[in-house]
């Protein structure tokens, strides 16, 4: 089985979690150990420093590994990561096929005129947003947020929202499942006993992306929860790398 | 110490390892007003067991804790129902102190393990006078107190820490490790041996298994999850695939567990 996970984070941070990867190596011998084939890549200086050095750094630090490089945005008021064709220009050569939005750390508000052009330019392309769903982190965006983002954007849209909170939220995202054909999640932490079956059973697998969060959350846990969840085989092969392959396929930078 | 052992490779690919069953001893098998969870009740409960091998668990069910007359008839239903799979903690609500009079006597029923109390959910501190009582008998008859333990106001490692100086001999399971402040969980341990680490959500977080591990804690740990909170395999990846040798793994899943309930029901049948 191909799984890809859809987040893990390498670098040293400004306040380090009890075990982390501080470079590309230590995240690839994680990912070996755990027998993961490959993982969307985030470098923590993309929401610790800025995304201007984030982006650089996990681009050069990820060559030739199985971790591929995602990028952080900004919004294009301030031209700080240059126009948007300069950016997904900057995206197509690097390899870059997702990006982050990290609206709280970069103190921005998560609406379609704080994005514009550069939304419409990915809409266009076919580029994923990925989210953090923690309400309570530097990082994250509340599922009320994503609610109100999701009803002004165009339904064409590419969301990959990451669940971390052990809180189970169905109440917040199955509505948003209904309604946004473009939401996909990401299962890193969402834990509900027999909740990964459940949400198959009612949604289908194709909308669901394996992941660890790493270093946020212990490595492993979403791993079984997911090999185990009673899924036939090719709900399992979807959720574990297929959607997501699929997706970043679709990108048409 | 290693990711990569005959134990990891056959949870990995079997899901199950007929001599490495799973014990949990934090579980609340109902319904809950803040979350939805597909399969709450006893049957639900039973089959997401049987699907990851978990022999045993130790129950107090989400109404209890904040109302022990309605929630606690639960699970002394659903262990009459299933004796060798249930177990159960009596709640109380230190905010009505006479209720405690009337579960000492159930403490002596077979499968009756200890009580369950949740400091942050009745905003009533792990040291007040109201707990006083209930630890106090838990201590002379040896049974278990599961408590809520969080780097918050009402029960975090500092007030842990006071129960622990002032009743020595108390099985006092420390629910979620104190979340948040893990040197402080972790330094209660070692400094208590009648403390244990209970992995509920604190698994989750990188390196807390590992660390407490290297720290020499591996036989105060106890699997938990919850349950039905968190499937229980999100728990055991957590553990199997912490940076740990396999008899730590044994020990966490179930041999802590197994040891522990074992002198319960010593103490019970001295008692």
């Amino acid at each position: 089985m191909d799984l890809f996970d859809c987040h893990l984070e390498f670098g040293r941070r400004a306040v380090p979690p009890l075990r982390f990867a501080a470079d590309a190596s230590a995240a690839v011998t994680l990912l070996r150990e755990l027998g993961v084939a490959r993982a969307l890549a985030v470098h923590c200086s993309m929401h610790e420093l800025h995304p201007a050095i984030g982006n650089a750094r996990v681009v050069a630090e990820t060559r030739g590994t199985p971790l591929e490089p995602t990028w952080a945005l900004l919004p294009p008021c301030t031209g700080e990561l240059g126009t948007t064709d300069a950016f997904l220009a900057g995206m197509r050569d690097a390899g870059v096929r997702a990006v982050w939005v990290y609206p709280r750390s970069g103190r921005f508000a998560l609406t379609r005129a704080t994005l514009e052009p550069l939304l419409s330019a990915l809409v266009a392309h076919r580029v994923p947003l990925l989210l953090n769903m923690m309400s309570d982190g530097p990082t994250g965006v509340g599922w009320p947020e994503l609610t109100a983002f999701l009803a002004e954007c165009p339904a064409e849209l590419r969301v990959l929202a990451i669940i971390h909170q052990f809180w189970g939220e169905d109440r917040y995202f199955r509505p948003l499942l209904a309604a946004h054909s473009g939401l996909h999640l990401g299962i890193n932490a969402y834990l509900p006993a027999d909740g990964i079956a459940t949400l198959v059973r009612d949604y289908g697998a194709a909308r669901f992306l394996y992941g660890s969060s790493y270093p946020e959350h212990q490595p492993g846990g979403s791993l079984l929860a997911l090999l185990h969840a009673g899924l036939p085989d090719d709900a399992t092969a979807a959720i574990a790398g297929g959607n997501l392959a699929r997706l970043l396929s679709e990108v048409t930078l | 110490m290693s990711r990569t052992t005959p134990l990891t490779e056959a949870f990995r690919t079997l899901g199950r390892v007929p001599d490495c069953p799973i014990i949990d001893l934090h579980t609340h098998p109902d319904a809950f007003q803040g979350i939805y969870f597909p399969a709450p009740d006893m049957d639900g409960i039973l089959r997401t067991m049987d699907r990851a091998n978990v022999r045993i668990i130790a129950m107090a069910p989400h109404t209890a804790l904040k109302d022990p007359a309605y929630g606690n008839p639960i699970t002394l239903q659903m262990m009459a129902a299933h004796p060798d799979r249930f177990r159960t903690y009596l709640c109380y609500n230190p905010h009505y102190p006479a209720d405690l009079a009337g579960l000492l006597p159930l403490l002596d029923l077979p499968g009756v393990v200890g009580f369950k109390i949740h400091p942050g959910e009745t905003r009533y501190p792990l040291t007040g006078d109201g707990y006083a009582p209930l630890l106090a008998a838990a201590e002379a008859r040896g049974c278990l107190v599961l408590s809520h333990t969080w780097n918050e106001p009402t029960c975090n490692a500092a007030q842990c820490r006071q129960v622990a100086e002032r009743h020595p001999n108390l099985r006092l399971l420390l629910g979620h490790s104190c979340f948040d402040d893990w040197t402080g969980a972790m330094a209660l341990a070692r400094d208590f041996p009648h403390l244990y680490l209970e992995l509920t959500a604190a698994a989750h977080v990188t390196g807390f298994v590992d660390e407490a591990v290297a720290q020499g804690l591996a036989a105060q740990m106890l699997y938990g999850t919850d349950l039905p909170w968190f499937d229980p395999y999100t728990t055991i990846g957590s553990v199997v695939y912490a940076d740990i040798t396999d008899d730590d793994r044994h020990a966490i899943l179930h041999g802590n567990a197994e040891r522990l309930l074992a002198e319960v029901v010593s103490a019970q049948v001295a008692g």
